[in-house]
């Protein structure tokens, strides 16, 4: 792994700061003011000025056309390079890497990541009026849906492990538990296993609070080179690991985001790059766009056996109080996934978790390694985080 | 506009899944694309060999009959569909080693993994001359 010998070699790189804008629909909003909001927060909690920023990475999902640029520019003008970014779900997270990577390189002491997005309600991926004749057969024979690919591999999970639909219903209300004690989580309400269960069917067998809503929203990181971090106020987070890759081809499976054995590849990369193995993470964010995500995930991230994550998260292990507290800020389906923005969300959680700042849904004993696992067509992005 | 029979046609909803014969007593078919380097079979067809990398992908008929490697029943309706809530989508795995997305409109709610499963070719729509739009769906073979 020739890589891993150069991320030796890079200096190191934290998070120094992050900032939000609540979760929800804001449609008296646009997307510059979601973006302002969060890049003000984000140098506020760095303690870092508009000055200070030596380059600039962000994006959005829908219509990503020079979204960076007009973001930083609701903040700053100061000529600084601007990469607009773009993965789909996974579009936040690659503003970080991209950062990360230019700073770790040498080339920036610090950069500003940002994602934003505002969205309309319904399935993604649908025909537009007046399209019809530009829409593929995927579209037109309704094969093409977002929960389709989840859904299609829970069902598949339930065949060759006896995963039951009680326990992907159980994500949903462990993910509004913990977004109830967010107040920048879209859904702060908490919910009871007969309220996911009997909830309109999407595709089956998930329902519709097992799938992630359409969100308004937008999250700011400061990345910087641990030796400057001093001369600010913000509490550093080392950016320990990273690991970042597209499913390879098989001819067998689910395919997309959740092709089998995809993330597990990319969870030894990134390990191996922090020097810690899956029994160090003290917490995670990871990808629930769909309930059932976060059980491939725990199982893929090396936290159980294959076959084990639904009975991993029914016996409460992912719990804020359980061996491996996972999405403790409501994850994609309650915190709400503005494409765009999700990424760096994720990350926001895990700096105030390691830096025992997560308030009511802190973890104890004060944790060290975190990890935050962010997926999009096109590929996964996982980071590690210490302290 | 209405037509004479003679002149109306079949043809695919889209171009590249199945072929629809001219010869209207001839059944459409599935097609996949087989590497003649490595024997990989890819449905539909595409140019470069993902197994292989050459450029040696011939067009073939595909089997009609495959096993349901999972399964989900669709309630939410995609905007602009033309199949309509519920149905379900189905990943076939074909016999020649290569996976189709099928939609399942036929006894949607029966569908089991490792079923046997069967194409078969319909007119969903017909387009502005008249002619019959035609799409695959698979059903629970008989």
């Amino acid at each position: 792994m020739g890589t891993l010998e150069a991320w030796k070699n890079m200096r190191e790189v934290c998070v120094i700061g992050v900032g939000l804008h609540k979760f929800g629909r804001f449609p008296d909003k646009n997307l510059g003011a979601l973006g302002r909001e969060a890049i003000l927060a984000a140098l506020e909690d760095a303690g870092v000025e508009p000055k200070d920023i030596e380059a600039a990475f962000g994006g959005r999902v829908f219509n990503n056309n020079t979204t960076a640029y007009q973001l930083v520019g609701e903040v700053f003008q100061s000529g600084i390079l601007i990469d607009n970014v773009e993965k789909a779900c996974a579009t936040a997270s690659t503003a970080v890497r991209l950062a990360t990577w230019a700073v770790g390189a040498g080339l920036y002491d610090i950069c500003l990541c940002v994602g934003a997005e505002k969205m309309e309600r319904g399935l993604v991926g649908g025909v537009s009026p007046g399209m019809e004749s530009r829409a593929s057969y995927s579209q037109l024979m309704g094969l093409g849906i977002m929960p389709g690919d989840y859904a299609l591999r829970a069902r598949r999970h339930m065949h060759l492990y006896g995963s039951t639909r009680e326990m992907f219903a159980q994500v949903a209300v462990k993910s509004h538990k913990n977004g109830a004690l967010n107040p920048y989580a879209q859904y702060q309400t908490p919910l009871t296993l007969e309220e996911v269960l009997n909830a309109r069917m999407i595709a089956d067998p998930l329902t519709l609070y097992q799938c992630s809503p359409t969100t308004d929203g937008a999250a700011a990181a400061v990345i910087c080179a641990k030796e400057v971090a001093g001369r600010f106020h913000g509490k550093p987070v080392t950016i320990s690991g990273w690991a970042s890759g597209t499913p390879s081809y098989s001819p067998a499976g689910v395919g997309g985001d959740v092709q089998e054995g995809f993330i597990e590849r990319l969870a030894k990369e990134a390990y191996e790059r922090a020097s810690i193995g899956p029994e160090d993470v003290a917490v995670c964010q990871v990808h629930d766009a769909f309930s059932a995500g976060e059980v491939f995930a725990v199982e893929e991230l090396g936290f159980c056996k294959p076959g084990e994550g639904g009975q991993f998260i029914w016996d409460g292990k992912a719990d804020i109080g359980g061996e491996k507290p996972t999405n403790t800020d409501g994850g994609l389906e309650s915190r709400g996934h503005p494409q765009g923005a999700t990424g760096i969300a994720q990350i926001a959680e895990i700096v105030y978790q390691l830096r025992g700042e997560a308030g009511p849904r802190q973890i104890s004993g004060n944790p060290k390694v975190g990890l935050t696992h962010n997926v999009g067509i096109g590929g996964c992005n996982i980071f590690v985080f210490s302290t | 506009m209405t037509q004479d029979v003679e002149s109306k046609k079949r043809l695919p909803l889209r171009r590249g899944r199945f072929v629809v014969p001219e010869d209207p007593n001839a059944e459409p078919y599935l097609i996949g694309g087989k590497c003649q380097n490595c024997g990989k079979f890819f449905a539909p067809p595409r140019t470069v060999c993902l197994n292989c990398g050459k450029q040696m992908i011939e067009i073939t008929a595909l089997s009609s009959k495959g096993k349901v490697y999972s399964y989900t029943i669709v309630w939410q309706q995609l905007p602009g569909a033309l199949v309509k809530v519920p149905y379900s989508i189905a990943i076939v795995s074909m016999p020649e080693g290569c996976q189709i997305h099928a939609v399942v409109t036929e006894n949607y709610d029966k569908l089991r993994v490792d079923q046997e499963v069967e194409v078969y070719f319909e007119k969903i729509m017909e387009d502005n001359e008249g002619n019959d739009l035609i799409v695959d769906k698979f059903r629970i073979a008989k």
